[in-house]
């Protein structure tokens, strides 16, 4: 019986049983039974295998077949274990010795021969030469967790990504981390709009692979192009780890998953990889439901014995408003001038600086037309002659020293309040107490602390609060907002920057005319305009709203009208946030009305999880204006 | 009126969201692609930054030029090399102009310079800079060409030329 249904799953798997030794292939398989491995921590790693939510199974997160060699693996631990054990053990008569399963599941064998006490020669031999050439050519020392983190002027970037980087063993006295490779995890598509993009990737749409490419590739896209501060964590693993992470990728190269933004998403599928290196960290297993990379990368950070060292390497846009910073006034319009070729390099201001300076700003200078080649700003042949003529000059003077970086901010991303957030308030509207709860999954607005953050940006998600009021006694939805996106990046004389909002979701409004009831409307808001740093830690931001409100009131069931709203945000003390708002909605070419609102808040935070924050808003219609005073505190988990 | 309000609002998320197809994939510009020539901005990326998506072919092989040159180091350190300094022409340029920096560095590992034969490699770039590039139409490939010349001619970096 036991040979029958061994022999159905080696037909399944579409492996010539033929020639195996079936006494020794059943002894493997009763060991492996005693030993209780299909229930071990590290196969279910392996295999990607997730306890079920109802009911005692296990299924798998890989959704490629030939990732399993039994038919029912996919749900099956020791199915799909014994048919495994079956076909390592089982010499081939067909097909290159890189088809192999000891070739294909290089991880697996090897923790199998290690649980069994497999000697080399009680398998058949086989020479992996596609593993053993990759593996070389990767030449895996160490692994660094890489972070990109948020990108000025996109808050949608804010939840970050992650990827992994293979560092090869270090070689003389610098090391070289452009040429190691990186491993990602990304969905495959060719979908260009990001919008059907996003809506189809809720949703698993689309198929995620991992894939493995030059690091320097990774720095020139998320740092140059996208602007994007990068964190590097240096994992403190073993030698055999590194090996056990990479053998692993090699086994799921060409295992697709579906791709699901929230949950098995890039930086989830990172943490299964490092689940296999280091068993018994359980990493993927903490994220039942969402999965946002800054908590990830936390996660790992509180395992122990796992950071090395952190390295930061700025973006290019950092550098340049830290070098642009630096320059003498003088040295800023010459700048300007040159690039928008209004001058030259026998300029007065250029030609009278010390060799020094004059090769600072050579260098910034070239960063500069580099930067605006890259944001369309400059022609390719504009750029292409400048940079010719400032690297030449440059190549001239004899001083070597180079710019210095940026320095780290203060506190890293994942030293940032945490992502998601409660909080109870209590308050008054035109003089009725009520209390209030809210939950925000995720992810940063204006007034939380900007620590890990980039400051001016705002997304939230999912953000709903409930009220209760002493008069009617009863829970009431306040505010539902799906997504609410406000970004206030500050144009400079180098920098443009186009401010802007996005919201749509449930708020209460006062609809109704004759009595000014506020009453829940659906309403989507959409703005730009721009952005004043009056100095470092207050701007100052005025947009234009176009604004829909959805109601059964309104005649075709809905309403439109625009606004413009101006407003200021101040950093008065670390830790401490003011933002004042005025905002008018004009409504007046339907129902002749103008709804306007005047706002006050302030913020304080206390550490990565707790703060307090206040407001006061007058808001209404220029007849019935309402008064709403709240305190509420604020606690940030993960 | 409220009905095109509402259709320009949608057609305003739309374009916010639409990701530059041809920049998309941009990593390692390929072959004699012009030194200057840079890389293109995905300014109007919203989306996508929140949702990683790589496009079309998954990259697992390793995209180092090596393949079927196995046997060969030499031609295998040439299309590091190349490769290296096509898809980092605009910062090894630079760094060339400098006399040092990460990316010089890093293609002097990729040719198992010592670091004190570095020192001479970086005076001999940056001294010769104008002859590695001496126009704007110099591609990285003629850059690399007119770099490696010197080196032959040079008595201690002679034995590293590529």
């Amino acid at each position: 019986m036991i040979r029958l249904w061994l022999y159905s799953i080696l037909t399944f798997a579409g492996i010539v049983a033929a020639h195996a030794d079936p006494i020794a292939i059943q002894a493997l398989h009763e060991r492996a039974r005693e030993l209780r491995l299909h229930q071990s921590n590290e196969w279910h790693n392996l295999l990607h295998y997730r306890k079920d939510v109802f009911g005692s199974g296990y299924t798998s997160f890989a959704d490629g077949a030939d990732f399993f060699l039994a038919a029912t693996g996919k749900t099956d631990p020791l199915a799909e274990l014994e048919a495994t054990l079956a076909a390592i053990a089982t010499p081939q008569q067909t097909g290159k010795d890189d088809e192999q399963a000891q070739c294909r599941f290089v991880a697996r064998t090897r923790w199998l021969k290690q649980q069994l006490n497999l000697a080399d020669t009680d398998l058949p031999r086989v020479n992996c030469a596609a593993f053993n050439e990759w593996y070389s050519t990767v030449n895996p020392a160490g692994v660094t967790l890489v972070f990109p983190s948020a990108y000025i002027n996109n808050p949608s970037s804010m939840f970050g990504h992650t990827l992994l980087r293979i560092d090869p063993p270090v070689t003389g006295k610098t090391k070289t981390p452009l040429t190691s490779y990186s491993i990602s995890y990304a969905a495959e598509t060719t979908e260009f709009n990001g919008l059907v993009f996003a809506i189809r990737g809720l949703a698993g749409g689309y198929a995620g692979y991992f894939s493995i490419a030059p690091y320097y590739g990774q720095v020139n896209e998320y740092s140059d192009l996208e602007n994007r501060d990068i964190w590097e964590y240096e994992l403190d693993f073993t030698p055999l780890e590194v090996q056990r992470l990479m053998e692993h990728t090699w086994e799921i190269h060409r295992t697709a998953f579906d791709y699901f933004f929230l949950d098995e998403n890039c930086s989830f599928q990172l943490l299964t990889l490092l689940d296999v290196a280091r068993p018994g960290m359980f990493l993927a297993a903490a994220f039942p439901l969402e999965v946002i990379p800054t908590d990830t990368v936390r996660a790992v950070l509180q395992q122990n014995n796992i950071l090395r060292r952190v390295s930061y390497r700025p973006a290019s846009r950092t550098n340049l408003t830290h070098w642009i910073d630096q320059l003498a006034a003088q040295q800023q319009n010459w700048l300007l001038a040159y690039t928008t070729a209004q001058t030259n390099l026998q300029d007065a201001r250029f030609t009278k600086l010390a060799m020094r300076e004059q090769a600072n700003l050579l260098d910034v200078a070239y960063e500069y037309v580099q930067y605006q080649y890259r944001r369309h700003n400059l022609s390719r042949t504009d750029s292409a002659s400048k940079s010719l003529e400032l690297l030449t000059q440059r190549s001239k003077l004899p001083d070597t020293q180079p710019l210095i970086d940026a320095p780290p901010p203060l506190l890293r991303p994942d030293q940032g309040h945490l992502s998601s957030r409660v909080q109870l308030g209590i308050g008054t509207l035109s003089d009725t107490a009520f209390a209030q709860f809210t939950w925000r999954p995720a992810y940063h607005d204006l007034l939380d602390d900007d620590s890990g953050h980039v400051a001016g940006s705002q997304i939230n998600f999912l953000d709903l609060t409930l009220r209760v009021d002493e008069q009617a006694q009863q829970v009431k939805l306040e505010k539902f907002a799906l997504l609410d996106i406000f970004s206030i990046t500050p144009t400079t004389p180098f920098f443009s920057s186009l401010s802007w909002h996005f919201d749509t979701g449930f708020e209460r409004l006062p609809i109704d005319v004759a009595t000014a009831h506020r009453k829940l409307a659906y309403t989507t808001n959409i703005g730009a305009g721009f952005t004043q740093a009056l100095s470092a830690d207050l701007r100052v931001y005025g947009l234009i709203d176009g604004s829909v409100i959805v109601h059964d009131q309104y005649e075709d069931n809905l309403t439109a009208g625009v606004g413009l709203r101006v407003g200021g945000l101040a950093q008065l003390i670390p830790k401490w946030k003011l933002q004042f708002e005025a905002r008018v909605l004009d409504l007046s070419y339907h129902e002749n009305r103008v709804l306007q609102s005047l706002l006050l808040g302030t913020s304080i935070s206390f550490d990565q999880q707790n703060a307090l924050r206040f407001y006061w808003e007058r808001s209404g219609t220029k007849e019935q204006l309402q008064t709403t005073l709240l305190l509420s505190w604020h606690h940030y988990y993960q | 009126m409220k009905k095109y309000l509402i259709i320009s609002m949608f057609a305003a998320a739309a374009t916010v969201t639409q990701v530059h197809a041809a920049d998309a994939n941009n990593v390692g510009c390929g072959w004699g692609s012009m030194v200057f020539d840079g890389k293109s901005d995905k300014p109007s990326q919203v989306l996508a930054a929140t949702t990683n998506h790589t496009l079309g072919n998954q990259t697992f092989g390793i995209t180092s030029g090596t393949a079927g040159c196995a046997a060969n180091s030499t031609v295998k350190k040439y299309a590091a090399v190349s490769t290296f300094m096509t898809a980092n022409v605009d910062k090894i340029a630079h760094d060339m102009s400098v006399g040092q920096g990460e990316s010089l560095d890093t293609m002097a590992g990729l040719m198992d310079m010592s670091e004190e034969h570095k020192v001479v490699f970086f005076r001999l770039v940056k001294d010769n800079f104008a002859a590695i590039f001496p126009t704007t139409a110099t591609t990285s490939e003629q850059a690399l060409k007119s770099m490696s010349e010197l080196m032959t001619k040079d008595t201690v970096l002679s034995q590293y030329t590529v």
